[in-house]
């Protein structure tokens, strides 16, 4: 015998050229796998950019600081003191100095800001658009909302201080809707002032200077964290998703390779060389998936930038992405496609090489999976989910995403149990589909993986369905109606006061009627009081009592959108509700049309430092239904049991027809006079494109996937359509048997991943159920109906020409 | 002369129970260096189960196989893989080339999986492709070759190298009559440079152009003759081989 030889270097070369020659000569077979990758990967760095970067880090306020220190000093010296001592304590410090200042023919108070555009922590917080930053006493920039109010550039205002000329257009692009005036640092006269620091140990309490005000520490950390664990969960999912489509795309390619790998092996080649051809193939598709994924996916990111920037409401640095998330994203594509590769032709290398040789399909191999095992994973997901705190910032990643895996794992255990009930009620059918279904039970463990991926595509969808409603429903009870307005007579820092005399109360009323006399046709005004804690004193006694909903372990959601207003007779009787209907004892009327199953709460704030909970007794009754009109009110009797004071806080304006354009800004502008706000109807988020676009694209990728696995399972049995077609079977027979095939695929993955979802869902908002609702039924029907009926439509239509299976046989 | 394949008592029962097939019943084979061998016999009667498990493709259900003086018996897959690559040159009926691989390319490659760098790979390939006078299609891929030339490239594989065992399956099944007298013609020219060669066929014509017909039954050699001298043999034997 001669010296061994050890193949090495030659064989793998040989081996890894015919690999590139074989996926070159058959990509157009593997589009379907390869564009489906790609979106995968694309939406999985698109969503990752989208969602990192929706998340406004510190509200546009902190920068790059992590603590702002609130200085509001009680004369100019001591102000200057306490930013000397700050500058000690922390090393750097960012000044912001604050003024609010009264432009001479508008009521609105105006933020004049000094600050340095070039500032520590704060240079993110300010960027020119237009003209350039002001330098010395008198120069000042405006945002854009302010340039009609204060003036264009090149207007000379006075904004205290002597005449500035306005010089530029600038904005906060953490904070696009922020609104302000900034003039050059040192020329603003003011006690006021944001301090940004940087604080290395931000849990030890801060010393107490005279007139530092407060401090407030940057919570950021948490939100980013959550963030990152959605992001991450989404990946996950997404990456499942690539791994159980590329299983499925390749034991088609493996299929279609057989003899060639059998000869392969005749020729002598190892078992390791086989699986190498494949998994070349495997790595291929990955790798050009990856990198479509990413120009597909940061293309997506860039175009929709500008969209969410307008919704996120800060500027969003197009490059600014999680860049080691996506390149953990994409070598983690190209692996799950490489070994999704090798797993069927590790089948293919273990088979004998004349079976390889012949082309026949290997016989089916039983598949055995107890159902138990599968609820045991889901119910195991479901607590797993339960437990991540998902809603909360403070979410437990790893619990989170197991959970996920473990939901998905056991849907898609479930997939045999379900096919076989599908197989048992074939009984009874016509030959066609009869034989459809038998086979589709004998041949599942070939198509398991694409009916797993048909499962998981539905799921996902569904989930982002669900998702979808519930980030809709806080706001999806529309605030007002088209004909009706609020006008708030308090600001959040000028709450109402509860000490006006009946002539101040009623010089208010009438300058509300005189920005109302614009609406035509006939409205009707109402006062709307607050109840304010009088005996607490103080400014934060003057917080009005709120509504509320307990959310969790002393969290509380209002329930009134701000302020509850007190059910004084007239307000009542101006609702066309009869005074004489609150029954005794009632502390809270609650308008019929709203949710009546959440117990409701009573918030006194006055009582520092924790707000005192008061359990509410509830009466329904008929109240607008809207959450910012009167539609959750507070009793007279609870009021005065509590002695709590009223305050006037505004007026709901009903109107007897939708309110024009025309009439709200006459309205908005004669309310900015008077220093008051106007609400009129928000038309909530619309979430629905989100839904829509989520089921269109799960309903297409899961057909995409029902047509490759009515592939596998049909191709495996072309013999016998062959011999259906020798015995004279018509196209009847055999648009029978495809539709059949393609609506039991169908149907299974919708029962299974809808059915996965919901537990995920359930388990992720177990804590708010009520979030979920309405149940989006259009979209629930379009995937759990309308995607079985295309399916068995269109495997009806495609069966009808010869099938091109029948000639693969006679390839290569 | 030491015989190049060996086969002892050979038996082959595939399946079990009511549905087994006996495909091969104590076959006992031998083949020289330098000797074709033809295999007739009725379809089903067990000629490629004979070829699989000479060519180390299948394992018997009972006797042992000699390739050269290695027993199969005791060789591991990898073993078994290595013996295919170095010594064993197998022709099928219809499916022979790898798809996308260049005529070149598909000769070279049982040298190249053996671990010889391309070039020199190449080079062998080449001459081998030249000795059954079709090296000018080297370059061109399987579907662009007629039938007569895939399987000519085919045994250009099979002989590549210094492959002792050459092995065919119907080789001429899917050619015409002229095409088939070819490639049996090349087949017995690269014998007679020194391989052993089995060539299964049912065609009693081309059978004629063998060293000795084997004939096989349900499984059983029935008869192994001389096959009557062609007039092709004839002439070999009074001018020597040729190309
Ligand atoms: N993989 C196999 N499984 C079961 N039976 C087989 C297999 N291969 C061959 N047979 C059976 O063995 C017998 C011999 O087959 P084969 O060797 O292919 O005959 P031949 O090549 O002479 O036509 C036939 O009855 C055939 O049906
Ligand atoms: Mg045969």
């Amino acid at each position: 015998m001669t010296r061994e030889r050890q193949p090495g270097r030659p064989a793998r070369r040989a081996i890894t050229r015919w690999g590139w020659r074989l996926f070159r000569r058959e990509w157009k077979q593997q589009l379907l796998v390869l564009s489906l990758l790609t979106v995968a990967v694309a939406t999985a760095i698109a969503g990752s950019a989208m969602a990192v970067n929706a998340v406004s880090v510190g509200e546009g306020r902190f920068g790059s600081a992590n603590a702002i220190l609130s200085v509001n000093a009680h004369d100019q010296a001591t102000g200057v003191a306490v930013l000397a001592a700050a500058q000690k304590l922390y090393g750097t410090t960012d000044v912001i100095a604050h003024a609010e200042v009264t432009v001479p023919g508008t009521v609105v108070g105006i933020d004049v800001r000094a600050q340095d555009p070039s500032g520590a922590y704060g240079h993110s917080l300010l960027a020119l658009r237009s003209g350039r930053y002001p330098s010395g006493a008198g120069e000042v920039a405006v945002t854009s909302n302010l340039v009609s109010v204060v003036g264009h550039v090149g207007d000379t205002v006075d904004l205290g201080g002597g005449p500035r000329e306005v010089v530029g257009v600038v904005e906060n692009p953490g904070k696009l809707s922020d609104t302000f005036a900034l003039v050059a640092p040192g020329t603003l006269a003011t006690t006021t002032y944001s301090v940004l620091v940087d604080i290395a140990n931000p849990d030890r309490p801060v010393p107490q200077l005279a007139g530092l005000d407060g401090v407030e520490i940057s919570g950021s950390g948490n939100v980013k964290q959550a963030v990152a664990a959605t992001v991450l969960a989404a990946s996950t999912l997404a990456l499942i998703l690539v791994a159980l489509v590329a299983s499925a795309g390749f034991v088609v390619v493996a299929e279609r390779r057989q003899r060639n790998l059998g000869l392969l092996s005749a020729l002598g080649a190892t078992g390791r060389h086989v699986r190498m051809v494949m998994v070349v193939n495997g790595a291929l598709v990955g790798v050009v998936a990856a990198l479509a994924g990413l120009i597909v996916g940061i293309g997506g990111w860039v175009a929709s930038a500008s969209a969410i920037e307008g919704a996120a409401d800060h500027r969003i640095a197009r490059f600014d992405l999680p860049w080691t998330l996506i390149v953990a994203t994409l070598v983690i594509a190209i692996i799950l496609a490489t070994l999704s590769a090798w797993w069927p032709a590790r089948s293919v290398s273990r088979q004998p090489v004349m079976v390889a040789l012949s082309g026949r399909p290997a016989s089916p191999r039983p598949v055995h999976r107890s159902i138990g095992l599968a609820f045991a994973v889901v119910a195991a997901g479901f607590i797993a989910l339960g437990f991540s705190k998902p809603t909360t910032p403070n979410v437990r990643t790893a619990l989170l995403i197991a959970g996920l895996i473990a939901v998905v794992v056991g849907s898609v255990l479930a997939s045999p149990a379900a096919i076989r009930v599908l197989a048992t009620l074939s009984r009874r059918l016509p030959f066609g589909p009869r034989l459809a279904l038998r086979d589709l039970s004998r041949h599942q463990s070939r198509a398991a993986a694409a009916l797993a991926a048909i499962t998981l595509g539905i799921a996902i969808s569904v989930s982002i369905v669900g998702i979808a409603v519930a980030s809709q429903s806080p706001n999806s009870h529309p605030n007002l109606s088209a004909s009706q307005l609020v006008i708030h007579s308090a600001e959040p820092d000028r709450p109402p006061d509860p000490t006006l005399t009946t002539t101040q109360l009623t010089a208010l009323d009438e300058q509300a009627a005189s920005i109302v006399a614009s609406i035509h046709g006939s409205t009707r005004t109402l006062a709307l009081d607050v109840a304010v804690n009088t005996a607490a004193g103080g400014g934060a006694g003057n917080r009005p009592v709120e509504i509320a909903t307990p959310v969790g372990q002393r969290q509380y959601d209002s329930v009134s959108h701000g302020d509850a207003y007190v059910a004084t007779d007239d307000l009542l009787r101006g609702l066309d509700v009869d005074p004489a209907r609150v029954a005794n004892g009632a502390d809270v009327l609650r308008s019929s049309a709203l949710d009546s199953s959440l117990p409701l709460v009573v918030l006194d704030f006055s009582s520092r430092p924790d707000s005192s909970v008061l359990p509410a007794t509830t009466q329904q009754l008929d109240l607008p239904p809207y959450g910012s009109a009167p539609s959750t009110l507070l009793t007279q009797a609870l009021v005065s049991a509590h002695g709590w004071g009223v305050a006037r806080s505004g007026w709901f304006i009903q109107a007897d027809h939708a309110l024009t354009s025309a009439e709200l800004d006459a309205v908005r502008a004669a309310a900015a006079v008077a220093g008051f706000a106007v609400e009129q109807e928000n038309a909530p988020d619309d979430l629905s494109p989100v839904r829509n676009w989520a089921t269109g694209i799960g309903a297409a990728l899961a057909l995409a996937l029902v047509a490759m696995a009515v592939g596998l399972i049909r191709g495996e049995s072309v013999r016998d359509t062959r011999t259906l077609a020798a015995t004279g079977a018509e196209a009847r027979t055999r648009r029978a048997i495809t539709s059949t095939t393609a609506a039991a695929l169908a149907v299974s993955g919708v029962v299974l991943g809808v059915g996965g979802a919901s537990v995920a869902l359930v388990a992720v908002f177990h804590s708010r159920l009520t979030r979920l609702t309405p149940i989006p039924v259009a979209d629930l029907l379009a995937i759990g109906v309308g995607l079985p009926l295309i399916a068995t439509i269109a495997g009806w239509l495609v069966a009808g020409r010869e099938p091109r299976t029948f000639s693969r046989q006679m390839l290569d | 002369m030491t015989a190049r394949l060996r086969l002892e008592h050979i038996s082959k029962v595939y399946g079990d129970g009511a549905t087994a097939v006996h495909a091969l019943r104590d076959v006992d084979l031998s083949v020289a260096d330098g000797e074709l061998v033809a295999i007739m016999g009725p379809s089903g009667s067990g000629k490629s189960s004979l070829l699989t498990i000479a060519g180390s493709l299948e394992d018997p259900s009972s006797g042992e196989v000699f390739v050269g003086d290695q027993s199969l018996t005791a060789m591991s897959r990898a073993e078994k893989a290595r013996l295919r690559r170095r010594s064993i040159g197998f022709v099928f009926q219809d499916f022979n080339l790898l798809a996308g691989l260049t005529a070149a390319e598909n000769v070279a490659m049982p040298l190249e999986l053996d671990g010889i760098p391309a070039r020199e790979a190449r080079k062998a390939a080449m001459s081998a492709l030249e000795q059954l006078g079709i090296d000018q299609r080297s370059e061109h891929f399987p579907d662009d070759l007629s039938g007569g030339e895939r399987q000519r490239v085919a045994i250009a594989r099979a002989i590549v190298g210094d492959r002792r065992l050459l092995l065919a399956d119907e080789p001429t099944g899917a050619l015409d009559s002229i095409n088939s007298e070819s490639v049996i013609r090349l087949l017995r020219d690269a014998c007679h440079r020194g391989a052993a060669g089995v060539v299964v066929t049912h065609e009693a014509t081309l059978a004629s152009w063998a060293d000795r017909v084997v004939f096989i039954r349900d499984g059983r050699v029935v008869d192994q003759t001389s096959a009557p001298s062609g007039p092709d043999s004839l002439l070999a034997s009074v001018l020597g081989p040729q190309s």
